[in-house]
């Protein structure tokens, strides 16, 4: 392959490099302001639903489910193009930490659960851990690249 | 991986956002490369090699394990 075949496009129509990390810093402040509204929204249906308040039919919950695994589905695509291959590993590698804690903790627990040797399952308990997981490996790694 | 980008980028006298911009990375991106705590994407070799007019080679090479 000719090195020089592909030249870089003319400074006049790149935006600076300053440019297009504001850009990434406010898509991702965008991201994260619309992650927080989602969560309160559905932190706020769920406990009208277990007050009562709010009567969920079968089909309307499937459809929230379908809409829920789209819209994370669709959002993992998006994020993963997106953002730059740093970026790409380091959430990989948090999730996959978090998923290895969660199997790690959960499967054991609900082992012992079973036979009577451990408490019942704790739901959040194992979700913390599979949280503070990898939020644990993604700040470590970040200090990591940072010194 | 061993690699000679921040000597490439300070001959240029280029700072790392600005070879970042170029390449379409983000500025850590480019600092955890020229670091050695990042091994980049044979796509992105091949744009860094391409943006310094060198192979791939000639940018990064891959010391013999033992």
């Amino acid at each position: 392959m000719d090195a020089q075949e592909i030249p870089s496009p003319p400074d006049a129509e790149r935006p600076a490099g300053e440019v297009r990390s504001r850009r990434r810093r406010q898509i991702f402040v965008a991201m994260f302001a619309f992650s927080l509204l989602v969560g309160i929204a559905v932190g706020v249906g769920m406990g009208m639903a277990e007050d009562g308040g709010l009567k969920l039919t079968r089909e309307t919950g499937w459809g929230l489910a379908v809409a829920a695994a789209l819209l994370i589905a669709g959002f993992s695509v998006w994020f993963y193009r997106w953002v730059d291959e740093v970026e790409v590993q380091d959430n990989l590698w948090a999730n996959t930490v978090g998923l290895h804690a969660g199997l790690a903790a959960g499967v054991p627990w609900a082992f012992l659960a079973h036979l009577g040797h451990a408490p019942d399952l704790d739901l959040s308990v194992l979700f913390l851990i599979i949280v503070g997981s990898a939020a644990l490996y993604y700040t470590a790694v970040k200090l990591w690249r940072l010194f | 991986m061993h690699n000679r980008l921040r000597l490439l980028r300070a001959e240029r006298g280029w700072s790392q956002a600005e070879l970042a911009g170029r390449l379409d990375v983000s500025r850590q991106a480019v600092n955890a490369i020229e670091t050695g705590k990042h091994d980049p994407s044979l796509s992105l070799a091949f744009r860094i090699a391409r943006l310094f007019d060198l192979t791939v080679e000639q940018v990064f090479n891959d010391p013999p394990r033992n």
